[in-house]
């Protein structure tokens, strides 16, 4: 197995990192986090599916399009903590969820 | 080399992952942002590892110390436990299964430059996302903008038609009855 290859597969395993932490995270900045951990597996697996396929300058593109919207994803995220702090004073998801009004 | 940086990023998404303080998480993905552009550079895409190492390890990481700084770093504990790693076992499967082997073997890239195909094949992507970041920008303003709730603004506005004695004229004019 070549070095790419290796990097292929274990970009595989940022993403089901980056998916566990989604699902067992209970801050939503900590979901904010998990999220970005995922997103960089997919930039490492566009980037080197491009190598592997000989098409490298494609696969930087895509990965461009995905930076730009995970940071995109990012700020309104962040954004959307802030207010969530500011209206239940918590970033626990089990007491916004089970807040009443 | 790059076996040895993949082995460091997964400790580093790993203890990210795991923190209970948000702000050891946040250097823990600042961490994962660096290791994974030095991959990125390894493999030729200098370009995006640049990007990477600029947009994901500075102004991502510097935007979460921002939020921290705001909401206030509280720790936090892990949830049960079984169904996530259940599906993380699922996904692993998969993943040996369906895609190792078939991974395709490195061919010679005789691609166009970055530029052209950035600027030649993908024009539409850049111009959807220019629109997407402008659009970012207008939710991050109206997220984050203040209400005014003085008495002032809650109280009842009606529009009232009067003419002017000196001119004559129609007008309209904003009168407001507080309560």
């Amino acid at each position: 197995m070549s070095s790419m290859q290796a990097l292929f597969i274990g970009s595989w395993f940022l993403l089901i990192i980056g998916m566990y932490g989604l699902m067992v995270a209970r801050s939503l900045l900590k979901m904010v986090i998990a999220l970005q951990l995922m997103v960089k597996g997919v930039i490492i697996i566009l980037v080197v599916a491009g190598y592997l396929t000989g098409q490298l300058a494609t696969g930087q593109s895509l990965a461009i399009t995905v930076i730009a919207v995970d940071t995109l994803v990012a700020v309104i995220g962040l954004a959307l903590v802030v207010q969530a702090n500011a209206q239940h004073g918590t970033l626990d998801t089990d007491h916004i969820i089970n807040a009443e009004g | 080399m790059m076996i040895v940086l993949l082995i460091l990023t997964m400790v580093c998404a790993v203890q990210a992952v795991r923190a209970s303080q948000l702000l050891n998480a946040t250097i823990c993905l600042a961490a994962v942002s660096a290791l994974v552009a030095i991959m990125l550079y390894g493999t030729g895409a200098w370009q995006i590892a640049t990007i990477e190492l600029s947009v994901g390890t500075g102004l991502v990481t510097v935007l979460m110390v921002f939020a921290i700084t705001m909401v206030g770093d509280e720790g936090e504990t892990i949830k049960g436990q079984r169904l996530p790693l259940l599906l993380v076992v699922v996904a692993v499967l998969l993943l040996v299964t369906l895609t190792i082997p078939f991974l395709p073997v490195s061919v010679i890239d005789e691609q166009a430059p970055l530029s052209d195909v950035i600027w030649e094949e993908r024009g539409f992507d850049l111009m959807l996302q220019v629109v997407l970041i402008f659009s970012g920008v207008l939710g991050v303003i109206g997220l984050l903008a203040t209400r005014n709730t003085t008495e002032e603004s809650q109280s009842d506005v009606s529009l009232v038609l009067s003419t002017q004695a000196e001119n004559k004229q129609p007008s309209l004019t904003l009168e407001k009855d507080v309560a």
